[in-house]
């Protein structure tokens, strides 16, 4: 046995060996994960009781991406997004900084704002007036002084989550349980690669605040690196006429729980890092995808891209031989049948402004692909509402192990036939979020 | 010919936040239900700056701030 399985077996006798939390009907958690088998019930996509369990343990206590600086560039902007089903403004207050402030009016609990996205000078409650800066703080409420006196406004600030920026990317949390550097871990040198190789800025909200009928890990669960469904569920891309699907990727995933996959490059290079523009397998490629990067933070924040050839040739464009576009987003759950998806286009700052728009909609074969899937995590979602349907297991029992190709910069390797290595490691972050002892 | 600075001031429109008078006390006078006062001369330059963030903070749009030919 290799020194990697070893260590995975280590961990997953270490997470089963936690003190687990009771359910309602006696079932404890840790009999929903078989760590032998690797086989989780599928009850977890459907109980209430554990759907609460996640928000305060989970979703709570992690970082998850809430947007971009280039979103709001002014004093006064603002977007709406969420931390669980803790919907949050994202602001830029007078001073520059970026704040992440529950949206709920300290008050009596309004929603403050009620708009997705905006500039205003500050924010104030429709229901009795209060009104707050950017920063969270009270500014004043209706007759004041007759209500009031001279009372401590510093009381009565909006609840703001902690706020990370890294490469532009803004992160929000409540309680984390580590820093932004502990919680990406290694993972971090593929997330720097990423989005920290070239300047980006925002390009449209490619999805607002879009609802779907599924769990978030239904959802999760395949973003942050599951492969081997596209040769069946996307086979309408093949019949398309885009090139076959490759069984053969290379991913990258830690006990962290983020986890991604990369296309096949016939120099092994993960091309954003290289920098150098390798070309693809197939010189008569019908589109100009170099590489495409899809993954997952977790618990959920969507990332990937594209690194794109020129018709040119790649130095035509200068920076690091290739045009970038990459995506940022979140799945965040309303309930646990539900999801709020949202997105965004981000493109390399440099280009001029046509290659943009061309950028943009690079994106087209996400389209087809975004639908398929529209089917299949409803679908699953659905079947783990039954008696019998919660108890049949997702099973994740063929893994490829660790392994690192000669030459690759990169940390956490899984090169090779794209099997259940990265979605397991999914799975355990999970339970371990929802075990740890804080 | 620089620009000046003068307020169009809707007490009707005013809620008594005060937070303008916070803001610029020497420009934003309040009366005695905390409504702002109708404000007609032409604000000092030195408090130019302030006045027109006093009117920006307003949450009924209450204060417009108007320029005029000096």
């Amino acid at each position: 046995m290799n020194v990697a399985f070893s260590a995975l077996l280590n961990h997953e006798r270490h997470l089963a060996d936690r003190p687990s939390p009771l359910l309602a009907d006696g079932t404890r958690l840790g009999d929903l994960i078989d760590f032998d088998k690797r086989e989780v019930k599928m009850r977890v996509l459907s109980d209430p009781q554990v759907h609460r369990m996640e928000l305060e343990r989970i979703f709570a206590r992690s970082w998850l991406i809430v947007g971009h600086v280039s979103e709001i560039p002014k004093s006064g902007d603002y977007v709406k997004r969420w931390i669980g089903e803790d919907q949050v403004l994202v602001t830029r207050g007078r001073n520059g900084a970026v704040n992440v402030l529950l949206n709920a009016c300290a008050h009596r609990g309004m929603e403050l704002c009620r708009t997705d996205q905006g500039n205003q000078p500050n924010f104030k409650c429709p229901y009795h007036g209060w009104v707050f800066d950017h920063a969270g703080n009270l500014l004043g409420a209706p007759f004041e002084k007759e209500m009031y006196g001279g009372w401590d406004k510093s009381q009565y600030k909006l609840t703001k989550a902690q706020v990370a920026i890294r490469h532009g990317v803004i992160f929000g949390a409540f309680r984390p349980i580590c820093d932004l550097d502990e919680w990406l871990g290694e993972f971090a040198w593929y997330f720097d690669a990423m989005y920290g190789s070239v300047e980006m800025e925002v390009d449209g909200v490619f999805i607002g605040d879009f609802r779907l009928p599924a769990n978030w890990k239904a959802v999760a669960e395949q973003n942050v690196g599951d492969n081997y469904h596209g040769v069946t569920l996307h086979n309408g891309l093949i019949e398309m006429g885009f090139p076959d699907w490759d069984l053969q990727t290379y991913g990258a995933s830690s006990y962290d729980g983020h986890g991604l996959r990369f296309s096949k490059l016939d120099d092994g290079h993960f091309l954003p890092v290289e920098g150098n523009m390798a070309k693809t397998s197939n010189e008569e490629d019908s589109f100009p995808v170099s590489c495409g990067i899809a993954g997952s933070l977790f618990p959920h924040g969507a990332i990937g891209g594209q690194v794109v050839r020129t018709p040119d040739g790649p130095d035509s464009v200068g920076e690091k031989n290739g045009i970038w576009k990459m995506m940022l987003g979140g799945v965040a759950p309303d309930g646990p049948g539900a999801v709020r998806n949202w997105g965004l286009n981000l493109v390399q700052k440099s280009l001029p402004t046509e290659l943009k728009g061309e950028m943009v909609g690079a994106g087209a074969m996400g389209v087809v692909v975004g639908a398929d899937d529209l089917e299949a995590w409803p679908s699953i979602t659905r079947a783990a509402q039954g008696v019998l349907g919660g108890e049949q297991p997702l099973r994740y029992n063929t893994l490829l192990g660790p392994n690192n190709p000669d030459n690759f910069p990169g940390p956490l390797m899984y090169h090779g036939v794209s099997k259940d290595d990265i979605q397991w490691n999914f799975w355990l972050r999970w339970y371990d979020m929802m075990t740890i002892e804080l | 010919m620089g620009k000046r600075l003068k307020l169009e001031i809707d007490r009707a429109a005013c809620c008594g936040y005060t937070i303008c008078a916070d803001i610029c006390p020497e420009v934003y006078k309040l009366d005695s239900n905390s409504i702002v006062e109708e404000y007609h001369d032409v604000v000092p330059t030195h408090l130019e700056e302030k006045a027109r963030e006093g009117a920006d903070a307003c949450p009924q749009n209450a204060i417009v701030v108007v320029e005029i030919d000096d």
